[in-house]
């Protein structure tokens, strides 16, 4: 079936998108109101990414793991800070030009 | 097990035969179904200590729990919905405390279920995304305007043309996000004819989807099979037609319907 092809090349955004893109739980006794779908993706693509290269370049693991180093866990916050300030204002950013052009999300 | 909860996948007609001989989200319980007239809902236990309101929040916070969660939560759904073909996909942490309350929730919803088990009949979900490179989309699509820019300042003094041209190269770059968004709208269009139903959903940052160029458009359809092809090919003929304007179209499934159904 087309299924485990596509979904080998599917991103893990594209996953978190639909399981966890609800907002708020619709059933069920217990809820929990998740974050920000997109800011929980953006977090976890850097856990993934931060692995990957730290990998590629052969850094120790302890150097960068933020429970085991409280230098790196202050970097680590602060460009966790810096990437969602970022975000936020490319929001701010994309938000505005969608009000000036013609949005397309009027569409459906 | 210890003290337990209800973890809920999915909802499906109780005809379907699923293979439920597969760990649950916590690997100690299998799948079960609980069913209530021809409906069943696919469950399994999950540890109570670890799926509380509380502690369930708490480690939704941990990156790392909830990747390895979600993306087992999206594993079991999709082995439901390749073996049923009509599958509601509950969202990553939908809990009950007891088998009653499942039955309970069965029971109360059961006209909307079976009204959305209807509707998703034999139907996949497919998402498009379109982004655009847009340097790349003025440098080769824009040569029109750019013309016109030069035509209207030829006859000026330098510094003039200088402040000028700075302002309409700007407005090029206006000019080609409403292109592409056009573009988009158009594809949009087009694809909505091959579907049942069809979704725009909120616009992505480039940290979120890790393409390095912005996104433009954010859709989902609702397919039934037999259109597949004829949709797939008018995706193809963007693709081919747009390639070197610095479009980029993306698409995945087959999805369960996460986003076509509404208790």
């Amino acid at each position: 079936m087309a299924m485990a092809k596509s979904l080998e090349t599917t991103s893990l955004a594209d996953i978190l998108e639909r399981v966890l893109d609800k907002g708020i739980v619709i059933a069920g006794d217990i809820s929990v109101s998740l974050a920000d779908i997109e800011l929980l993706t953006i977090k976890i693509r850097l856990v993934l990414c931060s692995v990957e290269k730290a990998q590629e370049i052969g850094i120790n693991w302890w150097q960068t793991d933020p429970s085991l180093c409280s230098n790196a866990k202050e970097k680590d916050d602060e460009l966790n800070r810096l990437r969602e300030e970022n975000l936020r204002l490319n929001n701010l950013r994309l938000k505005r030009e969608l009000a000036e052009s013609d949005c397309p999300e009027e569409l459906s | 097990m210890e003290k337990h909860a209800i973890y809920l996948y999915g909802i499906t007609s109780l005809d379907r035969i699923i293979d439920l001989n597969i760990p649950g989200i916590a690997q100690e319980s299998n799948l079960y179904c609980i069913e209530y007239q021809d409906i069943k809902a696919v469950v399994s236990n999950v540890p109570l200590e670890e799926y509380d309101q509380d502690a369930f929040a708490q480690n939704v916070e941990d990156i790392e729990w909830l990747k390895e969660k979600a993306v087992l939560h999206s594993n079991i759904v999709n082995g439901l919905f390749n073996a049923s073909r009509t599958l509601i996909p509950l969202s990553f942490g939908t809990i009950f405390l007891s088998k009653e309350n499942v039955n309970h929730f069965l029971m109360e919803n059961y006209h909307t279920l079976k009204q959305n088990l209807d509707k998703i009949n034999e139907k996949e979900e497919w998402g498009v995304k379109l982004f655009c490179d847009i340097n790349k989309f003025i440098e080769t699509n824009m040569d029109d305007e750019k013309k016109l820019i030069l035509e209207q300042t030829s006859d000026m003094s330098t510094g003039a043309r200088y402040f000028l041209q700075k302002k309409l190269t700007t407005n090029i770059e206006d000019m080609a996000k409403n292109k592409v968004i056009a573009l988009s709208q158009k594809l949009f269009n087009e694809l909505s004819t091959k579907s049942c139903e069809r979704k725009l959903n909120k616009l992505l940052s480039r940290e979120a989807t890790g393409v390095p160029h912005d996104m433009y458009m954010n859709s989902v359809f609702l397919l039934n099979i037999n259109n597949l092809e004829s949709f797939e090919k008018t995706i193809e003929n963007y693709k081919k037609e747009y390639e070197k304007t610095g479009i980029h179209i993306i698409h995945t499934g087959p999805w369960p319907p996460y986003n076509f159904y509404c208790i």
